[in-house]
């Protein structure tokens, strides 16, 4: 056996075996594997919590050294506007702020009333471009657990389309972004009579912040500007989601079908809270 | 390799690989406009091999793959296969050719970063049947302006890297490539 292993070829040769055989099984939805994860994000989590804290003063505070200047002259002008304006501003604030927070909140629990709405928080960015899952902080712990059948659609505060839930372990879950090639939504054209079409992940639009619309019914009337939600068909997403906004229209020539780009309304660089939608009944 | 260099060594690793994996997750996932940021988890392993020889880049690179899949993969062994192979042969290729010193480690750190981003991404189009992939397209929108901005990230956290790894890394007062980490390369040919 001591011969076996101090072979370091042979120990290569199995190893990646090994690993092969990981991303062959982990590719499954629902994989089990996935709990292996477990111990990493529980352990991690509290740390990893601190550090984005700490990371985000830092960044602040970077951006803050940078703009002083700026800020400054500008801060000269809003105290001035600020001492006409102070009584008022400080009487509506917190009455703007709990209005905000319950129109959302709301808008959510009204539209979607067959729906479990669990609110978390993004812990991990994507680690780069191969890996553009991002992760927040609500797992099988609260009832949120990936098998072959069964995933979870995401929403922003606003309702807006982010992606649906990719795999979760005890405390986290992974989530598969609109923007990636694996992603895919039926969807349709905010017009009367509501045209079908399909939103997908392209490996090339990611680079520009778009995703591709395809499968466009051919009697559908599309323009540039038009707005496009989810059809609720397929059965993970809700009918009326709204997803994005088409920002350019290609005809298709040789017989190629008409196809457009889309930019979701999501800005996933600043997305902190995401909500995961749970039917009542899983 | 007694133990008291063995626990240095693993305790080096262990908060690099957290640090480095927290600092990247954490970064935007813009840099410039474009879908790219600097790939920590790739360049420590990178740097590893090319320091202290391919067993320890392969060792590091399995290490930071798994934090990079636990993370933030789809999967789980993309990233431990793909770091795992990038610091082994950091620690075996051109080894003749670049010896120890600091622009050797940059020009290893371009090469193996450049060679195994092009693979993966390669892999990535393969598998994901983009509908408006082209090679022109590819040419203009990737290769020409999300890729060398990749590799220049690289090679940029590659530096500040390279100095804390020889002088205060995993091993005292480490200058580079000894004779031993020479023939553990010499051991995979």
């Amino acid at each position: 056996m001591r011969g076996f292993f101090s072979n370091k070829v042979l120990l290569l040769v199995l190893v990646t075996l090994v690993l092969v055989t990981a991303v062959l099984f982990s590719s499954l939805p629902g994989s089990p594997l996935y709990e292996l994860t477990t111990p990493v994000s529980a352990l991690l989590q509290p740390v990893q919590k601190v550090f984005q804290t700490s990371w985000a003063s830092v960044s602040g505070l970077a951006k803050s050294i940078f703009d002083a200047e700026s800020i400054r002259r500008e801060n000269d002008r809003l105290l001035q506007e600020i001492a006409s304006l102070q009584n008022d501003v400080q009487r509506l604030e917190e009455n703007g702020r709990r209005w905000e927070e319950l129109k959302d909140a709301f808008q959510i629990k009204e539209e979607f009333s067959d729906y479990t709405i669990v609110g978390c928080q993004v812990m991990t960015r994507s680690a780069g471009p191969w890996f553009d899952l991002f992760r927040v902080d609500a797992g099988e712990r609260e009832g949120i657990s990936v098998t072959e059948t069964t995933s979870y659609p995401v929403v922003d505060s606003s309702m807006r389309l982010v992606g649906r839930v990719y795999s979760s372990d005890l405390v986290s879950a992974k989530i598969l972004p609109l923007l990636h090639q694996g992603s895919v939504v039926d969807a349709r054209i905010d017009r009367p009579g509501g045209y079908g079409a399909r939103v997908r992940g392209d490996i090339l639009l990611r680079e520009r912040g778009l995703c591709l619309v395809d499968r466009i019914s051919a009697d559908a009337t599309l323009d540039v500007g038009d707005a496009l939600l989810t059809s609720g068909e397929g059965g993970l997403y809700p009918a009326g989601i709204p997803i994005g906004t088409i920002v350019s229209i290609d005809e298709g020539q040789d017989g190629a079908g008409r196809t457009a780009t889309l930019k979701p309304y999501v800005d996933f660089d600043t997305l902190t809270y995401v909500f995961i939608l749970k039917t009542k009944t899983a | 390799m007694n133990s008291r260099t063995t626990s240095r060594s693993v305790l080096f690793y262990a908060v690099a690989v957290l640090a480095l994996g927290m600092l990247q997750v954490s970064l935007p996932d813009r840099t410039a406009g474009h879908f790219v940021k600097p790939d920590l988890l790739l360049v420590l392993p990178v740097l590893a091999g090319f320091l202290f020889g391919p067993v320890e880049g392969a060792v590091v690179g399995l290490a930071a793959g798994f934090f990079r899949d636990a993370f933030a993969g789809g999967t789980i062994g993309v990233g431990m296969l793909v770091a795992l192979y990038a610091g082994l042969l950091s620690g075996i290729l051109f080894q003749r050719l670049f010896r120890k010193g600091f622009f050797a480690a940059l020009l290893q750190v371009l090469i193996v970063c450049a060679t195994t981003t092009l693979l993966v991404e390669g892999v990535g189009i393969l598998f994901s049947a983009s509908a408006t992939f082209t090679p022109e397209a590819w040419v203009r929108v990737y290769l020409a302006q999300s890729f060398p901005l990749q590799i220049a990230l690289d090679v940029g956290v590659a530096i500040p890297l390279f100095f804390l790894m020889r002088y205060a890394g995993p091993h005292r007062r480490s200058t580079g490539r000894s004779s031993a980490q020479d023939a553990a390369a010499e051991g995979w040919r």
